[in-house]
């Protein structure tokens, strides 16, 4: 169980010696169930990002908590093994000098598994994901950007993270990729029992993914929705957001 | 009348022998659209910056480019400098990285007018200001003295455009322009394109990977796939009749995910 | 690792790097290879044209040219590598603090580098001589520290590029500890920049330790150093033009070797030229890099 409560967050712009403030979220507070897709719709600007780093513990927020389980999510120990991540640019999401193996090993080796079982596991990883066992050796130069994102899907699951947040994971892959990307998504939660949160702007793609619907603007939510019920949807901005959707 | 003809054009890697762009031959006719649309890989981009001799020099071209009479490959750095910008003008797909990033927006609209026309800074002012309103770009005064970190994507783009209006190309080459923006700002940039389309009547070529966005712009659509045209026609030929199994997946590409919304949404009628 | 990177280097780098060597562990071996006593003192062969014995002639104490080259080594080349580590290092700690850590941290590091770049550098060099006496040793302190505050700078904007990427981020969303981090996913990355920098400094100090030494500073007769055997020459220019031939040429020869290594390392280090060995050979004039690692 995911709680963010009442997180407030901003940044300090102007230099050394003025002290302005720029204010990035206000006042955000929802929950994820565990096993639930929750998607958090926003344009760039919205904050969504930011709200992304926080609930990875990479970021603090100025108020407010994030609790997993009923645990602060800035401790590492509680985040370890626990939450995931996958990431928009798939081009520095990996170590250039790490080999595809290597890139996957690594959130295994915190684990304490004896190698041969880390490398069973990683096999057991691309088959999932999708890829031959000729990639183990492959750098990440060499990669497609959608190989280069299922390598970042398999190295997220490998420890089998009760959460995965999905940071506008599919928005740099090109049309036909995304959609074989969140097939291969959906099958994983299906294997994994994982939740997921789901950042992006487009809207469509969330529908698909998921089952609940954060629509973010300016720091705030301004609605909560059951993707269900999508056709509902009460704020001006919602509406704005769907009759763009429609009109592609 | 063809305003550009590409002919037999071949690009290839000097340092690995790899041909990247493969025999590819099309016409751009004066006030039509043409959409080029591939996956990435597929050679569009390459294919499009050959035309303003813009590659590496790691990348070779052979062929012909006959852009207003004259052969673009057998054109000097210099005569080719004059082409760039005031009549073959381009967009590219991150607002961000198009504009110099250590002066104000002002500096580099004015530079680049100011080499083309040789304006004085009021004349300028006063023409970017306009075309900036039709952009639907308000408070054009303040935008200029912005830097370009501190504006969204979108409003570089739609500053772009508006540059271009200015500039009056003969062609506009518009690689990737929504790509990297995000759904809304995405409409609002393409309805510019569209506009721009229609009232200044200008020669295009816009770039693409989704062949869903073009569809309201373009005349004419070029599949590229591995360096090759694999298909091409007239844009509601190419949606209703598709001829290649690639076009076909292609156009099916979010058909999942279009179901899938249009479903939800039918819920509010039902 | 090393002999990986022997065979992607160029033909001029892997050139430089034998000359490179080559001269180090001339000078480490001085003692033993050296024909001649550099301090002998013999005036009946001043001046004296190259021979069989004395394969470069004599200076004009008589003494062995050669012999003074090879143990002008050790000062001249030997010394800078060694303040070339300490300031490297120093400045690459408190670089990686600064630009991993961020925030105040940063901010303090800067502000300290900030006043000791300020000053310049001959200026602070001279002045720590002033106050400590002359002789190599007081010019190497004075070296280290002025020098570590520029490679802590150029070392955190290094790292700074790279602590913003996607891969750092998963790494910490995962519960890595900190000097994991630095230890395997940031020095790595930064060790190419980190070389080529350093490399390319050893040109700069190899001549401002011969340039103290030709003022006098340095290190004092009659101990040999390359700067201090052109200062010797450079009295009699010009009656004897060739006696500032040994010197200059070992400086000229050694500092260019250092800069083609730093180039050549910028490209051997760059991971993109990597193979899995699985697709074919994407440069042709690279073809060892296909070797399985």
């Amino acid at each position: 169980m995911l709680q963010v409560q009442n997180i407030e967050k901003s940044y300090r712009t102007g230099g050394l010696w003025k002290k302005q403030s720029q204010q990035v979220l206000r006042g955000v507070s929802f929950t994820c169930k565990e096993g639930e897709c929750l998607g958090i719709i926003g344009e760039s600007g919205s904050g969504k990002s930011t709200l992304g780093r926080l609930i990875l513990g990479i970021d603090q927020p100025d108020q407010g908590a994030i609790l997993f389980y009923g645990q602060s999510v800035e401790q590492r120990k509680v985040r370890r093994g626990m939450i995931s991540a996958v990431f928009q640019d798939y081009t520095s999401s990996i170590n250039p000098f790490y080999t595809v193996e290597q890139a996957i090993r690594e959130p295994l080796e915190q684990e304490g598994q004896s190698r041969m079982e880390q490398s069973r596991r990683i096999d057991e990883l691309l088959e999932q994901v999708g890829l031959s066992l000729d990639y183990r050796s492959k750098y990440p130069h060499e990669l497609s950007g959608g190989e280069a994102q299922r390598v970042c899907i398999a190295r997220a699951v490998s420890t089998r993270p009760r959460y995965l947040v999905l940071d506008e994971a599919i928005s740099s892959l090109d049309v036909r990729i995304q959609v074989q990307v969140l097939h291969l998504l959906q099958e994983l939660k299906s294997v994994y029992g994982m939740g997921y949160i789901f950042i992006t702007h487009d809207i469509q793609a969330a529908a698909y993914m998921c089952e609940r619907m954060i629509i973010f603007q300016k720091g705030q939510i301004v609605e909560t929705i059951d993707t269900a019920r999508l056709s509902d949807v009460q704020s001006d901005y919602g509406r704005t957001l769907l009759s763009a959707a429609i009109a592609r | 009348m063809n305003i550009l003809e590409v002919n037999h054009l071949n690009i290839h890697d000097i340092h690995t022998g790899e041909p990247i762009v493969k025999d590819i031959s099309f016409d751009l006719q004066q006030g039509q659209c043409l959409a080029i649309v591939g996956e990435s890989g597929s050679g569009k981009s390459v294919t499009c910056r050959s035309i303003m001799k813009l590659n590496p020099s790691s990348l070779q071209q052979s062929g012909s480019i006959v852009f207003q009479g004259t052969d673009l490959n057998t054109l000097t750095d210099q005569q080719m400098r004059k082409r760039r910008g005031k009549q073959i003008g381009m967009i590219m797909q991150n607002g961000m990285s198009a504009f110099d990033p250590s002066c104000v927006i002002g500096t580099h609209l004015r530079e680049t007018l100011g080499e083309h026309y040789g304006w004085n800074r009021n004349k300028i002012d006063e023409r970017m200001h306009i075309a900036m309103h039709s952009v639907m770009l308000n408070h054009p005064d303040q935008l200029m003295n912005r830097y370009p970190h501190e504006l969204s994507g979108g409003m570089l783009q739609r500053i772009m455009i508006a540059l271009t209006l200015v500039l009056e190309p003969d062609i506009l080459i518009a690689d990737e322009p929504t790509t990297a923006l995000d759904m809304l700002s995405q409409q609002e940039v393409m309805a510019q394109f569209i506009r721009l389309r229609h009232t200044l009547g200008c020669s295009m070529i816009f770039i693409s990977h989704d062949l869903g966005a073009v569809r309201h712009v373009a005349d004419h659509i070029l599949i590229m796939k591995d360096g090759k045209v694999i298909e091409r026609g007239e844009t509601e030929q190419l949606f209703t009749a598709p001829r290649q199994e690639y076009t076909r997946d292609l156009l099916s590409a979010r058909f999942a995910l279009d179901n899938h919304f249009r479903q939800l949404m039918k819920r509010k009628e039902g | 690792m090393n002999v990986w990177k022997n065979s992607a280097m160029d033909k001029m780098g892997q050139l430089s790097l034998i000359v490179v060597v080559g001269v180090i562990i001339a000078g480490l071996s001085a003692p033993v290879l050296v024909p001649h006593d550099p301090l002998a003192v013999q005036m009946s062969l001043r001046y004296a044209e190259p021979s069989w014995e004395y394969l470069l002639g004599n200076d004009q104490l008589g003494r062995c040219i050669l012999s003074r080259l090879l143990y002008g080594i050790r000062p001249s080349v030997l010394a800078v590598l060694l303040v070339l580590l300490l300031s490297v290092l120093i400045g690459a700690i408190l670089g990686f603090l600064a630009g991993y850590f961020r925030g105040k941290t940063d901010t303090w590091i800067m502000r300290i580098c900030d006043v000791v770049l300020s000053f310049p550098g001959y200026v602070m060099t001279l002045a720590m001589v002033g106050i400590l006496g002359v002789g190599l040793e007081n010019i190497l302190i004075a070296f280290v520290l002025t020098k570590w505050a520029w490679f802590a700078r150029v070392i955190r904007t290094s790292v700074l590029q790279y602590t913003e990427m996607d891969y750092i981020r998963f790494a910490r969303t995962t519960g890595m500890g900190h000097g994991a981090i630095i230890r395997r996913h940031l020095i790595p990355v930064t060790f190419a920049d980190i070389a080529v920098t350093a490399s390319s400094s050893v040109g700069s100090m190899i001549l401002q330790i011969s340039g103290f030494s030709f003022l006098g500073l340095g290190i004092q007769a009659p101990q040999a150093e390359w700067g201090m055997m052109l200062n010797e020459a450079r009295e009699v220019m010009f009656t004897r033009p060739e006696m500032m031939l040994p010197p200059a040429i070992a400086i000229v020869i050694v500092v260019s070797a250092f800069h083609f290594l730093a180039d050549s390392l910028q490209v051997a280090l760059d991971p993109r030229l990597r193979q899995s060995g699985l697709q074919p050979d994407r440069l042709p004039d690279q073809q060892e890099v296909a070797v399985r690692l």
